[in-house]
């Protein structure tokens, strides 16, 4: 009791409340084991009156994607009138968009970043000139004689004099082959050179070691980023540096037809889990020397590569810089998977829609570098992010670009039809039943009625139930092993709806109802765009319960007000819809690839123009006779 | 002093927040008490209620152009000086504040004659209320491009409505043509011109990516909104006849029951209590949010925000005030539409004015 | 994000309003259709019509799914109740039913004869203002009980009456023989100072085939509701009500109701038996349909209104019995011009009778001879409704025989 007063005594304002529900809790005879609970209700408590408190929150902006020099050029219209003030505003008039702010200045980000490396007693190890002091070295750093996949061996180069050396790789990472032959070279061809050659580590690559990647370090450190990533280390008598050789070779997948992301057209390759394979395969489809690979690590104790690739004379020098920037701040011991990484990076991790976009076909990454957006790909991970990403295009696969357009056009309107039926049907289905009867055919209605009669829950509770069990049949047929997995959850699917109707648990109505929204829900072809959707669904679920189509509406506003608030990368998520853009007749509807005469206005790409000239030169006026051959 | 940036928007994303927010008042009984005074010309009072507005926008196009990158209230308390200016700025405040609980309060009302029946009113209100504080704290950039993305489904589903109810058209009810006479169309007119949105576009008109086309933007936005206001006038008295059209409590929405489009095609009316519940929403937001700032302004805050949820709670408080729903619509067609025209109008004309003689006192101090 | 946590508290607000006014499908008696009848003293007797919906999802039965209809209780379910007001008598409804009643699905309001001579205003109005009654519903005078029609109106073909009564006015394109008037236009009608209100008429059928008299050439369907000569003892829609203010002067006939469709232009199609010009007694059927919709002038000779209606119409040879080739270019406008006359004669008749004998504009005439005023209030001192029986009406017919049938020639019968 005694420490509790004094706790009252010190406690400031909104302590004050938490304080008086505590003891208001200790009124109503609560044991006084809730002594912890009355902390964490403070917590609470202090939350919820930050929450509801002032505070001044002055730049509610990051990043914003600003129109770059072109674009300044080819809107002869806009006004400079803030453009003075530091931070004024600075967005054109034809964005439309958000561009109050003044990009904010790069924040001095606390970067713990650890430089102290775990072997600490091999201290900032430079390579000895002494063989042997190099031995014990490597020994030390990877505990040799009680790591057996480090392999470490000595060997002498068949000069004259012999001249000792050694080498480290790790079994398994390193390829045998390429290593016998650098092996044979070294102690067999060189006899070649003529006696009493000074034999350093650099003479030596430049004319012993036929690896086509070879480095000369004299880092420890570096040197064992190399040798856990498969590379083979040769270390010399005499020299005070190591040759590092490129002997990457390990067990891998080979490129495959994509798995998540499947179509019936267009490519199908898939990346695998070699971050160079994956480069590769983008490599391969734009071919230019413009396409810049940058390679930033990531990982404070594991370390991961990050490639990111942009198209230089393309992509905004803004957003390369922006994505490099978070890239390099963030601050974790490893990252796996891209979807890992994606949380580090995103602009708003509290809301419910995905800000990049995980795609797994390279054909889609070269196409959004092609319209200047940004690629990061990690090694290890079969999947590349791509951002910025809009709502629309999260909603797109590819393929209907691949399509002709009336096709594209076509899936693209079915699609979103099956979005919004993902999102709505079920809570449209309880306002309309459960508020609005009028809504429904008479017979329909009475249909619905007759069968509810013997279901012994309310409406809300039978679509729960379905809905749960959908999903249950969905994440259990994923985790079912094997072939059988994708008919057990069909099967499942059929025969417990079935079951469900028999037994008058629900009515059948509703099996249909899930069904279709399961169905829907599935032909969202974003992964986590359709994890977003599924939960959102069952927010509608209690607000078409709770108000019926009024809840609906709140709801919508809801949900389309923070949505359009989003942004990636300093991009408006809904754009070009909210903010309204030039759309690049590429968005719901797919107009004719040959009219799509510019790159997406609002990803403010170096150069506009996608397609100079007359697309169609052969056939007279050059443009396939649009109606307006000029975009804008 | 530093402001609190709120984000900018474009032209097209502002006519069309300030359309929605004009189309609000179709959705109540407004047509009914326009259909009252004018009979069978209810559209050719909107059609007076049109040209007031745009005269409405001119007045305000000449007060804002003499000051580019100032707002209704910093030019209000420049003009009139320190105490009338302040007591201005209030008016226009309280003005914003009555707006926007009388629509709560109506749209509350609507929503329970129309769809909701037992719930009580104060859970609706205050999701109303709710949606206010949300759009107003989230600010007005999300406001307008969620304004835009949901535009078109506002336009298609009043199209559907329109046109569904082709088979009901019945021009002869539109005679005879000048309904209650020559002057109660104008009378009309001064009913359906006093609108809060001039007012509140020359108080955000900081958040418009270019303040210079003010007048565009909003004589466009006030185009388009008495264009759906006179389109249902036309409608409503087409399908219902004068008799039956001024006896209705919820014209568009009565009206929007009325479709019958065979067996398959009908009792719909419930799908557009989605249209004009949103719309309703963003008046809300809207008026709240232009009270917030103006209150800010006159006391020169540097962040509107803090002001938002005490002015929400005035705000659900004041919409229970009314008693019944007839006091609640008689205080909304007659006193506040009426009153409307002093902090709306009147006003500014004084501002204008006096803006006007001081500059020429400043000038004649200058020269000689 | 900060909105988030906003959201979560706004909802947490929310989520204690409950389901307020949710209602679950099991617990509503939808009311299909409504019957008043004169009741003891000033008050009515209500008969509702309540769908049974377990019996309509084929559950009745029992065993779940399979049941089908057979013999499982009927579909429909009515009960009578005597209160001052209708909507009182929901209220006492619920006292013997376990079900809360509705009205949002009912689809047909039907008033006895004998309460529409006493005036509907007070029985239309608290409906008009109750939010569930549905403005497109429709509304059917019943001659007899209407509570005894509802009972007895046991459609075969329908599960349920609503989609019986519905389907009357999709019907009634076919033979334009009954009106078609939904509940909101009674209503305007009954308030318009510009035409009159009419319902259709309907009633059980009273006599059978055996009994009946020869049908008379020139006219079809010439009786009201419960009067035409049917071997079914069931429900017939037949026949207008005429409505002047909120009470029934009169009734019309099939026949007649054809050419208040006409002038109307509602016509769509129907069916004429007429005399055959050049054989005398010889049946000969046509099949109507308006060309286009007819065009009414109203002028104002000093006080007088004279009205001018131009008809349209484009009918089909269907049956000619004599075999006389109409085809033919020289007899076609022969029975072109018989036709016409015969249109225009009857139509004349109607109207007549309506001024003289209904003193009731329930073309809306009145409708067109607003378009000769300026204001409300010059078009209110009119008084179009004193003024109707003394006007002139002109009819004319433009009639044109477009198409022949499956015939383009007839050749005589040889023998």
């Amino acid at each position: 009791m005694v420490k509790n007063k004094k706790y009252r005594l010190e406690i400031k304002q909104p302590r004050l409340a938490a304080g008086i529900i505590f003891f208001t809790a200790k009124a109503c005879g609560l044991p006084p084991a809730v002594n912890v609970w009355g902390v964490e209700l403070k917590k609470i408590l202090e939350t919820l009156l930050r929450l509801i408190t002032y505070q001044p929150d002055f730049d509610r902006e990051g990043f914003i994607l600003r129109e770059n020099e072109y674009d300044r050029q080819s809107v002869p219209e806009r006004r400079d009138g803030g453009q003075k003030s530091p931070g004024g505003p600075e967005g054109g008039g034809r964005n439309g968009g958000g561009e109050g702010s003044g990009r904010r200045t790069p924040r001095r980000a606390a970067r713990p970043r650890r430089k102290d490396e775990p072997a600490g007693e091999a201290e900032p190890g430079r390579v000895h000139s002494r063989l042997d002091e190099n031995r014990r070295a490597v020994e030390r750093i990877y505990g040799l004689p009680a790591n057996k996949d480090v392999i470490l061996r000595e060997f002498s180069l068949g000069t004259d004099p012999p001249l000792r050396a050694f080498m480290v790789f790790i079994d398994g990472l390193a390829d045998r082959k390429s290593q016998y032959r650098l092996l044979e070279n070294l102690m067999i061809h060189c006899r070649i050179l003529r006696p009493g050659d000074v034999m350093s580590a650099s003479r030596i690559m430049t004319s012993l070691l036929p690896g086509s990647q070879v480095k000369n370090l004299d880092s420890f450190e570096k040197i064992a980023d190399a040798v856990n990533y498969g590379d083979t280390a040769f270390f010399f008598e005499g020299s005070d540096s190591a040759l590092v050789v490129e002997t990457k070779g390990w067990e891998a997948r080979t490129v495959d037809r994509p798995e998540t992301e499947q179509t019936i057209t267009g490519p199908q390759e898939a990346f695998v889990e070699n971050l160079r394979a994956n480069i590769a395969l983008i490599r391969k489809i734009i071919r230019s020397s413009d396409l810049y690979t940058e390679i930033i690590p990531v990982g404070a104790r594991f370390r991961s590569d990050v490639a990111v690739m942009y198209i230089k004379d393309l992509a905004n020098p803004d957003l390369v810089a922006e994505v490099k920037r978070r890239l390099s701040s963030i601050t974790v011991d490893f990252v796996t998977d891209v979807g890992m990484l994606e949380q580090f990076i995103e602009d708003s991790p509290y809301n419910l829609n995905p800000q990049t976009l995980a795609t797994e076909r390279p054909d889609r990454v070269a196409a959004a570098l092609a319209e200047g957006k940004v690629a990061m790909l990690l090694s290890g991970s079969p999947f590349a992010l791509v951002v910025p990403t809009t709502m629309f295009s999260q909603l797109h696969t590819g393929e209907e670009t691949y399509l002709r357009w009336q096709y594209g056009s076509f899936i693209r309107y079915i699609r979103t039809f099956s979005f919004y039926l993902a999102l709505l049907l079920p809570g449209s289905y309880l306002a309309v039943t459960l508020y609005h009867q009028e809504m429904i055919p008479t017979e329909l209605l009475l249909a619905i009625a007759g069968n509810r009669e013997r279901v012994p829950f309310p409406t809300v509770v039978e679509m729960l139930l379905m809905e749960f069990s959908f999903e249950l049949v969905r994440e259990a047929g994923l985790r079912i092993p094997g072939i059988i997995g994708s008919t057990i959850g069909i099967v499942g699917a059929l025969i417990l709806g079935q079951a469900a109707v028999q037994a008058n648990i629900v009515s059948p109505i509703l099996v249909i109802l899930v069904a279709v929204t399961g169905l829907a829900s599935f032909s969202i072809p974003y992964y986590s765009l359709a994890f977003a959707v599924r939960i959102y669904r069952f927010f509608y679920i209690a607000m078409g319960a709770l108000l019926g189509f009024y809840g609906i509406t709140i709801g919508l506003f809801i949900q389309i007000l923070l949505t359009v608030n989003l942004k990636t990368f300093g991009l408006p998520y809904l754009s070009p819809a909210g903010p309204r853009t030039f759309p690049g007749r590429d968005m719901v509807g797919r107009l004719p690839v040959f009219l799509q005469r510019r790159r997406p206005d609002y990803l403010n790409a170096l150069d506009d123009v996608r397609l100079p000239g007359a697309p169609r030169g052969w056939v007279e006026g050059g443009d396939g006779g649009s109606e307006d051959g000029s975009d804008r | 002093m530093k402001m609190v940036r709120t984000g900018k928007f474009g032209p097209a994303e502002a006519v069309v927040l300030l359309t929605l927010s004009s189309m609000a008042r179709i959705f109540l009984t407004f047509p009914r008490f326009l259909v009252e005074i004018a009979g069978e010309a209810a559209w050719l009072s909107s059609l007076a209620g049109l040209a007031m507005v745009l005269f409405q926008v001119y007045v305000f196009l000449l007060l804002l152009r003499t000051h580019p990158q100032k707002n209704i209230v910093d030019i209000t308390a420049e003009a009139l000086g320190r105490v009338a200016g302040t007591a201005a700025n209030i008016v226009y405040a309280a003005f914003f504040v009555a707006v926007a609980a009388m629509f709560t309060r109506t749209f509350s009302e609507a929503l329970l004659v129309s769809a909701l029946p037992r719930t009580p009113i104060s859970v609706v209100s205050t999701g109303y209320v709710a949606m206010g504080v949300l759009g107003a704290y989230v600010g007005l950039e999300a406001m307008a491009r969620s304004a835009r993305v949901v535009y078109p489904f506002v336009v298609a589903g009043i199209a559907i409505l329109l046109l569904a109810l082709i088979p009901l058209w019945d021009y002869t009810q539109l005679f005879p043509p000048l309904g209650q006479g020559p002057l109660s169309i104008l009378r009309g007119g001064l009913i359906a011109g006093a609108v809060v949105e001039v007012l509140l576009a020359a108080v955000i008109v900081q958040s418009f990516h270019d303040p210079d086309k003010f007048g565009t933007i909003l004589s466009w936005a006030m185009l388009m909104g008495f264009g759906y206001m006179i389109a249902l006038m036309l409608i409503l008295v087409m399908t219902f006849g004068y008799n039956t059209a001024q006896e209705l409590t919820l014209p568009f929405y009565q009206v929007s029951r009325l479709i019958y489009l065979g067996r398959y095609f009908q009792r719909v009316e419930s799908i557009f209590i989605i249209i004009w519940g949103y719309i309703g929403m963003v008046k809300v937001v809207l008026t709240l949010y232009a009270a917030a700032v103006t209150f800010a302004g006159t006391f020169k805050l540097p962040d509107y925000r803090p002001l938002i949820w005490p002015l929400a709670l005035i705000i659900f408080v004041a919409s229970l005030l009314p008693g019944d729903m007839p006091a609640a619509e008689r205080i909304e067609a007659v006193v506040l539409r009426y009153y409307a025209w002093f902090p709306a109008f009147v006003l500014p004309l004084a501002v204008l004015a006096a803006g006007r003689a001081r500059n020429r006192r400043n000038r004649k101090n200058a020269g000689g | 994000m900060r909105a988030v946590k906003i959201l979560a508290v706004i909802l947490l607000a929310l989520a204690p309003a409950g389901c307020w006014g949710s209602r679950e499908t099991d617990e509503i008696a939808y009311v299909l259709a409504l019957g008043f009848d004169k009741g003891p003293g000033d008050s009515v007797i209500v008969t509702f019509q309540i769908a049974n919906p377990r019996v309509i999802a084929g559950l009745a039965t029992g065993g779940g799914g399979a049941g089908g209809g057979g013999g499982g209780g009927s579909t429909v379910t009515s009960t009578s109740t005597v209160a001052a007001l209708p909507i009182g008598a929901f209220y006492l409804l619920n006292t013997q039913h376990s079900r809360e009643i509705t009205l949002l699905q009912s689809t047909a309001f039907i008033f006895s004869e004998e309460l529409a001579r006493t005036g509907l205003h007070k029985y239309i109005a608290p409906l008009n203002r109750y939010r569930e009654t549905r403005g497109t519903a429709f509304v059917f005078v019943c001659r007899g009980k209407a509570g005894e029609f509802i009972q007895k109106n046991r459609p075969e073909l329908e599960i349920s009456p609503s989609k019986q009564y519905e389907l009357f006015s999709t019907v009634e394109r076919v033979h334009a023989m009954t009106p078609v008037v939904q509940f909101r236009e009674f209503y305007q009608n009954m308030k318009s100072l510009s035409g009159q209100a009419v319902a259709p008429l309907v009633a059980l059928a009273e006599k059978d085939l055996a009994r009946s008299r020869a049908p008379e050439l020139g006219k079809l369907g010439d009786h009201v509701a419960g009067e035409l000569p049917s071997s079914r003892g069931e429900s017939q829609f037949l026949g207008t009500a005429v409505f002047r203010g909120d009470k029934m002067v009169g009734m019309l006939t099939g026949d007649e109701t054809r050419y208040w469709n006409m002038i109307t232009g509602k016509m769509a199609r129907s069916f004429l038996i007429i005399e055959d010009p050049k054989s005398r007694g010889t049946p000969l059927g046509v099949e109507l349909s308006q060309a286009r919709q007819p065009a009414v002038k109203v002028k104002f000779d000093r006080d007088r209104p004279v009205i001018e209606v131009h008809l349209y119409q484009e009918p089909t040879i269907v049956g000619v019995s004599s075999g006389i080739d109409y085809e033919s270019p020289g007899l076609k406008p022969v029975l072109e011009k018989h036709l016409a006359d015969l249109i225009e004669r009857r139509c004349l008749e109607l109207v007549a009778r309506t001024q003289e004998e209904f003193r009731s504009d329930i073309f809306g005439f009145g409708r067109y001879a607003r378009m000769n005023f300026l204001t409300r209030k010059d078009w209110e001192m009119a008084k179009w409704h004193e003024i109707y029986p003394e006007a002139r009406v002109d009819i004319s017919v433009y009639l044109k025989i477009r198409r022949t049938g499956l015939m383009l020639n007839t050749q005589p019968v040889r023998y």
